[in-house]
């Protein structure tokens, strides 16, 4: 066995033991935080359900309080998160009081945002009767949608539940039902249109190219802020993977992303729909430097991103944490708002853009490489069933050019 | 001659950069360790495995990073 191959296995192995311990250790008692929350309250569990949701009666000071809790579980965008709701009975009936934030993995940058733009004040004083729909009444924050839609899901469900447990109310609100809208749309059409620069040759596609950059910088990059990262590729196998009625939108990355390369062996996402990429040749227009790298570097950045992506992934799943390992500079770029040495990061991707073309793609990005390797298991796979001189048909019928690999 | 010369310029720039964008990427892995650090997750699933701790003696410590910042008190 060849030392490549050694490495390789230990790799693999590595991981599966972190996988395995982040899961085991990641096992929470909520209950014991929700109590640390309120060290002063005596906490009376419902035996209506064993999982979450899970009512609790409040006692202080021997005396029962007129306040709820429910506890509850919702998906953002880093995966599951647990919320803890207090609801206070009123002359105007019953209304929600406090929001518990007992666990979530959202990047910390979408967490800033959804502080800063004061997302769960707008929850304050709600009847519990209430939607909790997001687009009806309750406002998501853009560049945080999903994290928005998976802590309002998570505050719906505990009060909902509560409202009928606790207070025997009966169920007057509405349920959410898909949520397609105009966001959902318009990354759709990113989509077609990318496929359209992709196999046409005429005036419709250099439209359809320009569409697509505006669209990728400006809706996928700052408005919906829903780059492909590290951490959604670990969520992945740690399961975290939301509902397509609840996120249709990380539905319509991921068939966009993976669809391409696996069904027709293009990597459309990294080339046309990723925002950061948009950035940097937008970088190397304004600089007009190109820098070259050393084809022995080039040809080893591959090795690195494994090599990156496997300390990446090993933090992720030590510490069952998505965000955690995510050193992409991506959620950063769109919201603004990072913590510690992200801050460095971003700025140094973006200076060496500036004189080197596609410097990330090319050296750093692991979704990129991801992708990239997808295409060419995909390639391998129908020349072994196909033969090897024969190339593939495009959607168009002509043979494929050579794809463009940006990773060594 | 005059291209190489160039090149190796060129080269060294980019070799530059990627030097400097690895010691923060680095430094980010880093500061995601020392988090981590914070839960023990190896320990603690160690001792959950030998079975040697309750429940409540472990769960305080997997409380996530922005556990009090995200504590909300809307309603006065």
């Amino acid at each position: 066995m060849s030392m490549g191959r050694v490495i390789e296995a230990l790799a693999w192995a590595s991981l599966l033991a972190a996988f395995v311990i982040g899961q085991i250790a990641a096992q929470t008692d909520y209950e014991a935080l929700l109590q640390k929350q309120l060290p002063d309250v005596k906490l009376i569990r419902s035996q209506a359900s064993k999982e979450l949701p899970v009512v609790y009666r409040m006692e202080v000071d021997g005396k029962e309080s007129p306040d709820a809790i429910v506890m509850s579980e919702g998906i953002g965008y880093g995966g599951p998160l647990v919320i803890g709701i207090k609801a206070r009975r009123t002359d105007e009936g019953a209304k929600l009081n406090e929001i518990l934030m007992l666990s979530h993995k959202e990047t910390p940058s979408f967490m800033e945002r959804l502080n800063q733009k004061h997302f769960f004040r707008q929850f304050a004083g709600k009847s519990v009767t209430d939607n909790y729909i997001v687009g009806d009444d309750i406002d998501a924050v853009s560049g945080a949608t999903v994290s928005s839609e998976g802590f309002t899901a998570a505050i719906r469900e505990a009060v909902h539940l509560g409202a009928v447990q606790h207070l025997n109310l009966p169920r007057s609100w509405q349920e959410p039902g898909w949520h397609l809208g105009g966001n959902e749309f318009i990354l759709v059409a990113l989509f077609v249109l990318a496929f359209v620069g992709v196999y046409r040759r005429d005036k419709l596609a250099k439209y359809a190219r320009y569409l697509v950059t505006v669209g990728a910088l400006v809706f996928v990059g700052f408005y919906a802020n829903v780059s492909l990262n590290l951490g959604n590729i670990a969520g992945i196998f740690m399961g975290y993977i939301p509902s397509p009625k609840q996120h249709p939108m990380w539905w319509i990355m991921m068939i966009g992303a993976l669809g391409s390369v696996v069904i027709v062996g293009r990597n459309i996402y990294c080339h046309k729909i990723c925002p950061f990429k948009v950035v940097q040749d937008l970088l190397q227009k304004i600089s007009g430097v190109k820098l070259r790298i050393k084809p022995e570097i080039q040809r080893k950045s591959r090795a690195l991103i494994f090599f990156l992506s496997w300390i990446a992934l090993m933090l992720v799943f030590l510490s069952a944490h998505p965000a955690l390992g995510s050193y992409e500079p991506f959620a950063m770029m769109f919201s603004l708002e990072g913590l510690g040495i992200q801050w460095y990061i971003l700025p140094a991707a973006l200076l060496s853009s500036l004189f080197v073309p596609s410097f990330w793609c090319r050296l750093f990005c692991p979704v990129g490489l991801y992708l990239n390797e997808i295409v060419r298991l995909r390639r391998s796979i129908r020349e072994r069933l196909f033969g090897g001189g024969r190339k593939p048909p495009t959607a168009s019928g002509k043979t494929t050019k050579t794809i463009k690999v940006d990773q060594g | 001659m005059v291209k190489r010369k160039d090149n190796t310029w060129q080269f060294k720039v980019s070799f530059a950069l990627a030097i400097l964008m690895l010691f923060l990427v680095f430094g980010y892995f880093t500061q995601s360790f020392l988090e981590i650090r914070k839960v023990k997750p190896v320990s603690v699933a160690i001792e959950r495995l030998s079975g040697s701790v309750t429940e409540s003696d472990i769960t305080p410590k997997t409380v996530p990073v922005n556990e009090t910042e995200n504590r909300e008190v809307p309603a006065q």
